[in-house]
């Protein structure tokens, strides 16, 4: 009898780690986030307000919409390094064709096909090319960015056309709530709902799961491959027009080395990068804890070199925590 | 129905060998042996592991003794792989003691373990293909000069002398490349790899699973050479017949516990499978067969001068509704090609597939699964199923086009599908949330047969579904397929080198050998393996000069030709 008592008694002790232990790893990005904002809270009064928070929500709205294309780039174990590239082509492009025609819907187009092109090449690059996802992508990176420095060679495009601001950066629905937050929450519904509830999500988590297996059950994993490169396009291509919007303005340097904080945001929220597993919503919180973290930051008063720094900490920690035993 | 007196007389004569009450035995006879037997080089007691949501091992005990070939046997999640893996540090262990040398030890990882001379040749072979044997050998401990620059020529000596040291018949100079050695030499190189440490364990992990007879039988010359220079051998195996004709001691694991442990000559294949499954094998049912035969109706498949490269030339076949054809031959005979060329895998053919009559033009998986083929690959782990994934969604991934409305998958409907066919095929999984990776190689195939079966389809292709499940599940995935074609509503076509499922499972049976059909058997019913046999290695003309098949049981070592 005794020894069955001590048994018992064992494994109750050992229960309530491994709970929390499993909890922990399951949610870093949730907990990570939460850590932020209350040490924030707590050190900074200014930090806890609306303002900022609607703040920090604009600022890490491109963040977020590329986020949740990357999400469905590495679910189906790919990467895409030319995002940032294809962000600022995009804005260039945007702006130009909006100040010498003046229709903003002619620069929408014209955006939806730059980023639907791009993707498709890096699509077909990686499927029929069979390069590497990170290896094609390197070079449509290089590529996009030298277009977009070629254009007006390398001047910024200054956009004076009210309703472009007003359609998709600098405005605030009854005068307190940024559209670029509602664009973004758009994208984060309709992007969560294809990954979570279409065949089309299906077949991403197959494909990136094991896409030999997902060939042998008759999904059509190239086809699925390029899509997930074209959505991702769109999305990247749609936040350099939110950023031209927003500032009035698009640079043809814009966002150099953003595809890391995007990239980064997705691994933070759970994403495995050998694909088949993550989910948007991790991604979200991945994106508003770097986009958190980056404000709470300067509110304190650190330049940007601390805020690389502490990012870079977060970014390992975090992984280092939710890495499987 | 069989006749009931050769089980009752099969219990008789295990009363006789004392193996009756095979649960109660256990400890007792451990004991026992222990006191007589000194000589244990590795004894293991009361070996206890779990893993989310299964306890893999619940006490097991087990003795390896000096210079004895150990055969360790037991159904898929038996837990032979978790005991072995345990000893060289894989994993660790939750409760229990390892003795080595009456020294007890607790290996955290197989470097330590091989440091004091355990070493395991794991079913994934872990060479590099570019490099060659003797490389391989001695991969990561070169000899190496002042420099660190590796002296090639000492690297050659070592090796020469490793395999003089043994006096080993190897089929291959130590100069050749890995990648130009078949599956048994590779095997072989893994085993001298583990001997150029100090090895007095060495554990093999199913080291036939895909071998061919030849390959098999210089395999077992080295094991019994290596027996004879005092190497303790613990072998994993599902073959039963090869396990009792090269082992000599068994131990049986089921759920987790050891069954018993038993000299091999008191053992035959009947009395195995009763303990491994607790089930008589005749109790097994064997299916409908011969229903299927007076029922064969209309022409479900026709295949046509179908040409893969130099691998298959010019085979044709119909396959009707409501029949299993057999397709067997050797590894290399084309069995694989033709499977996967139905599929629409092999680009390279030549040759028409005709489905109901009606010309077939299959260019990828997707137009053969629209005709209604499916095809349980060869390879379940690569490219039958998505390890990571659920065993919901990997059931339910080939009816997600069917399953969706305007793009919109609908989850509830093909959860109740994905029911049924778990319950239909009795996978044993905690939940349907579980991922595969965790399931048994035998549970796993039949994920991967619920996948297909939940589609129901018109044809359906099993390329080698039996390789590394138990003896249960075998029999299992045979009634399965017995049932599915009973209704008339499908065929079935079984690529097999098991020539007992072929037996078993075909209504008609073509043999291949270099890529032609050089028999066909329009009945099984008299069917044997010897005849088989002789077929499959290209004798059929039954000459008796050239009749060399091994036999099935006893009778020498099977390699006297």
């Amino acid at each position: 009898m005794e020894a069955g008592v001590e048994v018992k008694t064992r494994e109750s002790r050992r229960f309530f780690p491994k709970m929390i232990g499993q909890f922990l790893r399951g949610n870093v990005a949730l907990i990570v986030f939460a850590i932020v904002v209350v040490t924030f809270s707590i050190l900074n009064v200014r930090f806890l307000t609306f303002a900022n928070f609607a703040n920090i929500g604009r600022q890490a709205a491109m963040i977020i919409v590329m986020a949740c294309g990357m999400t469905m780039v590495i679910v189906s174990a790919n990467i895409d390094l030319s995002v940032a590239s294809t962000l600022s082509l995009a804005g260039m492009l945007a702006g130009l064709v909006v100040e010498g025609s003046g229709s903003v819907w002619l620069s929408i187009l014209v955006t939806v096909g730059l980023g639907l092109g791009a993707g498709f090449v890096n699509g077909l690059l990686v499927t029929r090319g069979r390069i590497p996802s990170f290896l094609a992508t390197l070079g449509m990176m290089g590529i996009l960015r030298g277009l977009a420095m070629l254009v007006t060679d390398t001047k910024p495009v200054v956009i004076y056309n009210e309703p472009f601001w007003r359609a998709f950066g600098d405005f605030d629905i009854f005068g307190f709530f940024p559209i670029s937050i509602l664009w973004t929450i758009v994208i984060v519904i309709v992007t969560h709902v294809t990954l979570a509830y279409t065949s089309l999500g299906r077949y991403i988590y197959a494909t990136g799961g094991n896409q030999e297996a997902a060939y042998f059950t008759g999904i059509n994993t190239r086809k699925t491959v390029v899509t997930v490169f074209m959505i991702m396009g769109l999305l990247a291509a749609f936040s350099g027009v939110m950023f031209a919007s927003r500032m009035h303005a698009a640079r043809p340097g814009t966002g150099e080395g953003m595809e890391l904080n995007v990239i980064a945001a997705v691994i933070l929220g759970g994403t495995s990068l050998s694909g088949g597993k993550g989910t948007i919503i991790g991604s979200i919180i991945g994106a508003l804890t770097i986009g958190t973290l980056n404000n709470g930051l300067i509110i304190l008063g650190f330049n940007t070199h601390v805020q690389m720094l502490v990012r870079g900490l977060v970014i390992i920690l975090a992984v280092l925590i939710s890495r499987e035993k | 129905m069989r006749p009931v007196w050769p089980v009752i007389l099969r219990r008789a004569r295990r009363f006789e060998n004392g193996v009756v009450g095979v649960m109660s035995m256990s400890s007792t006879t451990l004991v026992e042996t222990e006191a007589v037997h000194q000589d244990v080089i590795l004894s293991m007691r009361g070996i206890k592991k779990s893993f989310p949501g299964v306890q893999a091992l619940k006490g097991v005990d087990f003795e390896l003794r000096r210079g004895e070939v150990h055969a360790l046997i037991g159904e898929n999640g038996a837990g032979k792989s978790t005991l072995v893996k345990i000893v060289m540090g894989v994993y660790r262990k939750d409760e229990g003691t390892i003795f080595l040398n009456g020294k007890e030890v607790d290996f955290s990882n197989p470097e330590q373990a091989r440091e004091h001379g355990v070493n395991m040749v794991f079913q994934e072979l872990s060479l590099i293909p570019h490099l060659d044997v003797a490389q391989n050998i001695f991969l990561g401990r070169e000899p190496k000069g002042r420099f660190g620059f590796i002296r090639y020529r000492e690297l050659y000596r070592k090796t020469r002398e490793l395999i003089e040291n043994y006096r080993l018949q190897v089929p291959f100079t130590m100069r050749d490349k890995i990648s130009s050695l078949g599956r048994g030499n590779c095997q072989i190189v893994e085993i001298l790899k583990a001997l150029a440490r100090e090895t007095v364990v060495l554990i093999l992990d199913e080291p036939t699973a895909s071998l061919t007879k030849e390959e098999e039988d210089s395999l077992y010359q080295i094991i019994m050479t290596l027996k004879k220079q005092g190497v303790s051998i613990i072998y994993i195996s599902h073959r039963l017949e090869e396990v009792l004709r090269n082992c000599d001691r068994i131990t049986v694991l089921r759920d987790g516990v050891r069954v018993a442990t038993e000299n091999a000559d008191h053992l035959d294949v009947d009395a195995l499978v009763e303990m491994m499954t607790g089930k008589s094998l005749h109790s097994q049912g064997k299916g409908v067969r011969g229903e299927g035969s007076t029922q064969r109706k209309n022409v479900a498949l026709s295949v046509r001068n179908l040409t893969i490269g130099s691998r298959v030339q010019g085979i044709s076949f119909d396959l009707h509704y409501g029949e299993v054809l057999g397709v067997t031959g050797l590894m290399g005979s084309g069995k694989s090609e033709i499977a996967q060329a139905l599929f629409g895998i092999h680009p390279s053919r030549i040759g028409e597939i005709y489905f109901e009559g009606r010309r077939l033009n299959v260019r990828n998986p997707l137009d053969a699964i629209r005709a209604g083929i499916a095809l349980v690959p060869e390879d379940r782990k690569r490219e039958g199923l998505v390890l990571i994934h659920s065993v919901e969604d990997n059931v339910s991934l080939s009816v997600v086009r069917d399953f969706s409305r305007m793009g919109w998958f609908q989850k509830r409907r093909a959860r109740k599908a994905v029911e049924e066919q778990v319950h239909r095929l009795m996978i044993k999984t905690p939940t349907l949330q579980q991922e595969v990776q965790y399931l048994s190689g035998g549970n796993q195939q039949k994920v991967v047969v619920g996948k297909w079966l939940i589609r129901k389809p018109k044809v359906l292709i099993l390329d080698e579904p039996t390789v590394g499940i138990d003896v249960k599940a075998k029999a299992e995935l045979r009634s399965y397929v017995r049932e599915m074609v009973a209704d008339g509503s499908c065929g079935a076509i079984l690529f097999s080198s098991d020539l007992n499922d072929i037996i078993q499972a075909c209504d008609r049976v073509l043999v291949l050998y270099r890529g032609r059909v050089v028999k066909e058997y329009v009945h099984t019913a008299f069917l044997t393996e010897e005849s088989l046999h002789r077929a499959i290695q290209g004798v059929v003309d039954e000459n008796p000069l050239k009749n060399c098949s091994r036999k099935e049981k006893g009778e020498g070592n099977g390699s006297g030709c």
